[in-house]
């Protein structure tokens, strides 16, 4: 059936566009970059100026509060981003997000950006 | 309605895909995989946070099931496929490669052409490796070899790469597997927009997904078993029968027969006693045909150790029970020795001792089961 094979090709077509636009933009998602990063990071977050503890910071992001994360670290932020615009839209939360990437030097993420 | 698992044709695929599809049934369904499906959060499309995680989870083992017990192949595929790409694309946290490329198989194979080389698939995997390749050839710390040097030190703690590195100067021995990775992405990527080169992805492919294996110990979620059951999409599956020539005066022979015919549920293999005369068609005397089993296909004939090993490559239980039990490794050591025995299957690595172990059970043929009727003498 052509339609069939028709939305095959779209659907390739569509990573093809992922693979070039991942080029020009920060996240890599759905670019086929497995393992290209060694990504290590802790997370820290006050709202209204209390810390969260590593349990709150695991549900919140659904990810552990500190580890290694095997994508680019981009996606960590992405995940805070959006995660804190939904849960924290009044701006109270402050998020720190302390990183390296492939054993590099360390560097610091806050959010608000 | 409901199929033998067992058997690949009459499924509206070509045979080779449904036995793909039937293994990434098996990784998913062995693996549990539904357990790792979240409820909606975060979604890459907004719509999608309605979408109900048990609904995704029951889509998943269904299509699964319907995948390996059905003969509506296209259909279960196609729900499975989709049930994984909803979930992957209904949160941010679940998403990852592996998911993303399992789900697309499964959704491309369930689009494939009834006949004919399935083209989607195979662009599917060339396309992950262009783009895994395409990033880390622009990627300053796969350029420089630092990746491998921090993953392999600090992460894995690989003791052959430690040793190595410690051996060579700085960064030579990261610039060297980064390198090897790259060049082995890239070639892949090219290799499966080359109708010819089907052998090579199949071997450089296999070979690549299998070192990796061996030097981390971690298959990545389905990675690497999604990987190695899409090759199939390279393989051409035998359009005639397999001649398989064998002594019909040998009771353990016989009795050999029988376990294969009832594992052989297409049938795939055609078998003739070496008695009736077929060995004329291949040139082939009788004194040669006593001395080990022939297999022939098209344009291959193979006797002793190797034919029996191309014999059992083409039975669907050996793929389905070799993915199955490493899906069930409990641990690194466990998957390392899994697919270091398969991998010694494979290759012409395990001749000497194939042929070895074959040339014995050959000569006491007529002394294994002696008590069996032979119906020729």
């Amino acid at each position: 059936m052509k339609w069939r094979y028709a939305i095959g090709l779209a659907l390739l077509a569509l990573q093809a566009v992922a693979i070039v636009r991942a080029r020009f933009a920060d996240d890599r998602y759905f670019c086929w970059a497995p393992f290209d990063q060694q990504t290590q990071y802790a997370i820290g977050v006050t709202i209204g100026g209390e810390g969260l503890t590593e349990f709150q910071i695991q549900r919140r992001y659904r990810r552990p509060f500190e580890g290694v994360d095997n994508r680019s670290a981009n996606h960590i932020f992405d995940i805070i981003r959006r995660a804190e615009r939904k849960l924290e839209p009044a701006g109270r939360s402050r998020v720190t997000v302390v990183y390296s990437v492939n054993g590099g030097q360390e560097q610091v993420w806050n959010y608000p950006e | 309605m409901i199929a033998n698992p067992l058997r690949l044709s009459g499924c509206g695929l070509p045979p080779q895909i449904v036995l793909l599809c039937r293994l990434f049934a098996i990784a998913l369904l062995v693996s549990n995989h539904q357990r790792q499906i979240q409820t909606p959060y975060l979604p890459f499309i907004d719509a999608l946070e309605i979408m109900n995680a048990d609904v995704l989870r029951v889509m998943l083992v269904g299509g699964s099931l319907g995948v390996l017990f059905t003969r509506y192949t296209r259909l279960f595929t196609a729900v499975a496929g989709a049930s994984l790409l909803l979930a992957v694309l209904s949160a941010r946290t679940y998403y990852g490669n592996n998911k993303t490329f399992t789900g697309l198989m499964l959704l491309l194979a369930s689009l494939e052409r009834e006949s004919g080389p399935p083209r989607l698939l195979q662009w599917q995997f060339g396309l992950v490796y262009f783009g895994a390749g395409l990033n880390k050839v622009l990627d300053p710390d796969w350029q420089s070899g630092q990746f491998f040097e921090h993953w392999a030190t600090a992460r894995l703690q690989n003791p052959f790469y430690i040793a190595l590195s410690q051996n060579l100067p700085a960064l030579v021995a990261g610039k060297l597997f980064c390198w090897t990775s790259i060049v082995a992405e890239l070639t892949l990527a090219a290799l499966c927009f080359l109708p010819r080169w089907r052998a090579g992805v199949i071997w450089i492919g296999g070979l690549f997904q299998c070192a990796l294996l061996v030097f981390t110990g971690d298959p990545f979620n389905l990675f690497f078993m999604a990987m190695q059951a899409s090759l199939f999409a390279f393989v051409r599956w035998p359009a005639q029968a397999i001649v398989v020539i064998w002594d019909g005066s040998c009771g353990f022979c016989k009795r050999t027969k029988q376990v294969i015919e009832k594992l052989d549920h297409e049938p795939i293999f055609e078998w003739h006693k070496l008695q009736s005369g077929i060995g004329d068609r291949y040139n082939l005397t009788r004194q040669q045909l006593k001395q080990a089993l022939y297999a022939a296909g098209d344009g291959w004939l193979l006797n002793g150790y190797s034919a029996v090993r191309r014999m059992i490559l083409h039975l669907p239980l050996f793929w389905m029970t070799s993915l199955a039990a490493f899906a069930l490794c409990p641990n690194a050591t466990s998957r390392r020795i899994a697919v270091t025995l398969l991998l010694l299957f494979l290759t012409p690595l395990s001749n000497p001792i194939g042929n070895l172990v074959y040339s014995w059970i050959a000569r006491h043929r007529h002394e294994l089961l002696a008590n069996t009727t032979c119906e020729l003498e």
